[in-house]
């Protein structure tokens, strides 16, 4: 390998054009998480819950999805913990009373109906690799399948466990989870789940009066829910937000910090491929060893030729 | 490619051996389930599930494949970066390793990715904020570096003997012109691409650690560290020779020659080194972050990182450090191979054994479709390699010819056309509001209020339509609440027009004013008003009010008994129903469409 140094360095600057040209964009500082500080949400008001799974019946029917097996007028279902799966973007949980608390409830269970909560800071949405996710400016996190692979990356990426997959398709898999029934939405109308549920467990709005809502509500019924919204800040916030009588993490809402998992990654990443730096730094320091150490070779060669070492270049 | 030790084809030797057959009985089982795979989907011979959408397929097929494919650009460095030609020798091995290694990485990923014959989406979607973007780029680039570096070993099997059979003189004379003229260019860029390889490797080696940071909340702490990138190259890093020599002494062994100990032992002497810098930042990234706590916590997670660090690590490092150890091929061979299964343990531990979702369902364990897909992977892996070093000069490829063919009929299968759902309703008008006048002049009692109603209103309607209204007694509620408080349900008296609030209502004062308490649409009508969104819709107060109440009544004395829910089951077609709870909807409802006797079919909304 014989380079001629003004070879190298002719050759590594045409690497180093062609890099910036290549599809890692440089960090995209005050790239803002979302953009949603006015976007839609909904307040799920766990203690209204009766779990009648009314907006599972909507949402399934809305989003045409595959009818389940049992029917939902069916209330067994409850006695087993579900997730959302290819045929159900929302699912109604049952969870006991632990202690018995003087509310206006006495000993009744508490129902969780979940879905996506379309984070701020989506982790899935930093996570996709195609950007087939993306998280609206009015709220919803969204799904294109055209450019999706199915890398089921985002299931692995997402803290609430939301996505689901198609696993019996040999074809055409595609993710499925909640569309926060986006289309509707952008026209002034409801998402599925919030027009069908008898008792307003959902409301749905602009998420900064749902939290002066559910402050209030809070406020105007003491001793009745937690003193913290659920989701207010989780993973950098959600769209949709929970109140409940009993510890969220009883009620199966997972306990997380206030950081986006994607500001930890992407701090990486782009601190790595800030305007190619790294790379280019590692490939010029490379290259600098290699023409030394094939320097030196060549000069030791020549003080004392190693016999049947022969060059054949 | 220059200061090459001379390398031929193997010759003289039989290529079908009995291992050769076991290879092969393997690859044929591969292939049986890789055929349901791909016709029947991947939830026809795979666990993977929601809670656990990566298995084996991630764990070994990519991640631990990459990672073992790190001799390529360890030994790339040292022998060309660093100049050590006397490394010559396992050069060649190592890059065909790392060639298949990769070409295995990206068939692994087809047969894991749900959408495979889009696998060239992300060369258009860019997601710069993806780290698995980044690695998929870093992949691909590197999988064509690989097979650039490897151009020259195919140049220098045919180069001189170029006889294609039948063509005439100068055809030949042609292709050898050619040849060298690539070998000369190659030559003068081979540098090039030596570098990029390296580079590409350190990126995405690294990268593949950050792959886990996404998710914090299910990645067991004993693994969760900011630091896992580095620990990924380093593990790569150090995982590189001991590949190479695993490697190599088998292949001696497998066709009968002699180690190559005179080139190993020296590459050896590098081990203890490299796996020793992955400890100390192993460890101490453990200490610093206090995560020793969780070590003898007896869990599955806990044991299997005892074994990664103990057994993976720490005992092939202090093995190394041994002259006798390095000087020895069977030794040499059993400290690479524990230090290999020892990265090889991590990749697995960090895609699957710490992951844990916070809902589990069924726990993961590979289905022996993944077991022997992964199996045929491996050992395709393997039979190629034996095919490669017999034709070419490695100790020696075909163009992986069947790869070549699968990619690109994967590329011309295109896009998919998917046409996106459209929803079709009527919009809700929120204008649609109706308030009722406050009757005055007459005075309340129980005998003004109307003895029965239908709790319905075109507003409820507008939304959905699954069941018939509700008829509501207000006689029997009256006699059966204490004191015939109307201020239960009529709970407010709104003050003027667009009061967010109302006052609250007591029967005195509004005897003392002569009113009706207002109807409870004149302020329930519309949900999700923004204006007030604190109230409920119409629908919401019924269901909140009667429900609430009803609950309360099983459980306290009400009209001096318990009020139970199969009491309120008046209607002819709904008391057939006994003993239906009251969160279900046909305790108090009669189905849409079901003859309701007797029951008025008020408004007939639209079927949602």
């Amino acid at each position: 390998m014989e380079i001629s140094r003004r070879n190298f360095i002719k050759i590594s600057g045409a690497a180093a054009a062609a890099s910036l040209v290549s599809p890692k964009r440089p960090a995209l500082a005050g790239d803002p998480p979302g953009g949603t500080a006015n976007g839609f949400g909904c307040l799920v008001d766990t203690t209204l819950c009766i779990g009648c799974r009314l907006c599972e019946q909507a949402c399934n029917e809305r989003n045409q999805l595959a009818k389940p097996k049992v029917s939902f007028e069916e209330m067994s279902v409850l006695d087993k913990m579900r997730r959302m799966d290819e045929t159900s973007y929302t699912v109604v949980n049952r969870y006991a009373r632990i202690e018995e608390d003087p509310g206006e409830l006495i000993n009744s269970p508490t129902f969780v109906k979940f879905q996506c909560m379309h984070c701020h800071d989506p982790a899935c949405v930093s996570a996709c690799i195609v950007g087939a996710l993306n998280k609206q400016p009015d709220g919803p996190v969204t799904y294109n399948v055209k450019k999706c692979i199915g890398c089921r990356y985002c299931m692995i990426a997402c803290p609430f466990q939301v996505p689901a997959y198609e696993y019996h398709k040999a074809l055409t898999p595609q993710v499925r989870k909640c569309t926060f029934c986006f289309q509707e939405i952008q026209n002034g109308k409801l998402p599925a789940c919030v027009q069908t549920c008898p008792r307003e467990v959902l409301t749905f709005g602009k998420r900064s009066e749902l939290l002066h809502l559910a402050r209030w509500k809070i406020k105007t019924h003491p001793g009745r829910y937690q003193e913290r919204i659920y989701g207010e800040k989780e993973v950098g916030g959600t769209s949709w937000l929970y109140l409940s009588a009993l510890p969220f993490e009883s009620i199966g809402l997972p306990r997380l910090g206030n950081e986006a998992p994607p500001r930890l990654t992407e701090a990486i990443q782009h601190s790595l491929f800030q305007y190619f730096a790294a790379p280019l730094i590692l490939f010029a320091a490379l290259g600098g060893v290699m023409g030394l150490t094939g320097y030196l070779n060549k000069r030791r060669d020549r003080v004392n030729p190693e016999p049947g070492e022969e060059d054949r270049s | 490619m220059s200061h090459l030790v001379a390398s031929a084809p193997v010759t003289g030797k039989r290529f079908l051996t009995p291992g050769v057959w076991v290879l092969l009985s393997f690859m044929g089982v591969g292939f049986v389930f890789l055929f349901l795979r791909f016709f029947f989907g991947i939830g026809a011979v795979a666990n993977l599930t929601n809670q656990f959408p990566w298995g084996i397929w991630i764990g070994i097929d990519v991640a631990s494949g990459v990672a073992l494919a790190a001799g390529g650009f360890t030994t790339g460095a040292l022998a060309y970066v660093f100049n050590r030609r006397q490394y010559h020798a396992v050069i060649r091995p190592a890059l065909l390793t790392a060639m298949l290694g990769y070409t295995f990485v990206v068939l692994g990923l087809m047969v894991d990715i749900g959408r495979y014959w889009n696998i060239y989406s992300p060369m258009f979607n860019w997601n710069g904020n993806s780290v698995l973007f980044e690695v998929a780029i870093c992949v691909m680039l590197y999988l064509n570096v690989l097979y650039i570096e490897f151009l020259p070993i195919v140049i220098e099997r045919f180069k001189g003997r170029v006889k294609l059979p039948g063509a005439p003189a100068f055809v030949n004379r042609m292709a050898e012109k050619i040849l060298s003229v690539a070998e000369g260019i190659l030559g003068k860029v081979m540098f090039v691409f030596i570098i990029a390889g390296i580079v590409l490797s350190f990126l995405h080696q690294s990268s593949l650690g950050s792959l886990m940071l996404i998710a914090p909340y299910k990645v067991h702490p004993l693994w969760y560290t900011p630091i896992l990138p580095l620990l990924f190259l380093l593990s790569a890093i150090a995982a590189g020779y001991p590949m190479v020599t695993l490697e190599s002494i088998l292949v001696a062994k497998s066709l009968g020659r002699r180690p190559e100990m005179e080139v190993l032992t020296p590459l050896a002497k590098s081990m203890p080194i490299f796996m020793g810098l992955y400890l100390v930042v192993k460890v101490g990234d453990m200490i610093v972050r206090g995560t020793y706590r969780y070590l003898l916590d007896g869990t599955t997670q806990s044991n299997a990182f005892l074994v990664e660090i103990l057994i993976g690590v720490i005992l092939p490092f202090v093995l190394v450090l041994f002259k006798r150890v390095r000087a020895s091929a069977g030794w040499l061979l059993m400290a690479s191979t524990i230090f290999v299964l020892g990265i090889l343990l991590n990749r697995i531990n960090v895609f699957l054994v710490s992951y844990s979702p916070p809902y589990i369902l069924k726990a993961y364990f590979p289905a022996l479709g993944e077991i022997f897909i992964t199996m045929g992977l491996i050992a395709t892996l393997m039979f190629l390699y034996r095919v490669f070093v017999f034709i070419f000069p490695v100790l020696g490829a075909h163009p992986v010819k069947g790869t070549a063919i699968l990619v690109l009929v994967t590329v011309l299968a295109g896009p998919f056309f998917f046409p996106g759902r459209v929803f079709s309703e009527e919009v809700i008008d929120y204008n649609a509001k109706k308030t009722k006048k406050i009757v005055a002049g007459v005075r309340p009692t129980d005998t003004v209020a109307p003895k029965e109603r239908s709790l319905n209103h075109p507003m409820i309607n507008r939304y959905s339509d699954l069941f018939e209204p509700v008829p509501f007694k207000h006689s029997k509620h009256l006699k059966a609440i204490k004191n015939q408080d109307c201020t239960i349900c009529h709970h407010r008296q709104p003050r003027d027009k667009g009061d967010r609030y109302g006052e609250p209502v007591k029967m005195r004062d509004l005897q003392r004013l002569q009113k009706l308490p207002v109807s409870c649409s004149s302020c329930h009508e519309q949900p999700f008003n923004p204006k007030q969104i604190h109230v409920p819709g119409l629908k919401g107060a019924y269901h909140q009010l009667c429900l609430d109440c009803h609950q309360k009544s099983e459980k306290e004395r009400m009209a001096g008994r318990l009020v139970l829910s199969k009491d309120t089951k008046k209607d002819p077609y709904i008391s057939a129903e006994k003993k239906r709870p009251l969160n279900d909807c046909l305790t108090c409802h009669a189905k849409k469409g079901v003859a309701a006797g007797n029951m008025a079919q008020v408004e007939k909304g639209k079927k949602y």
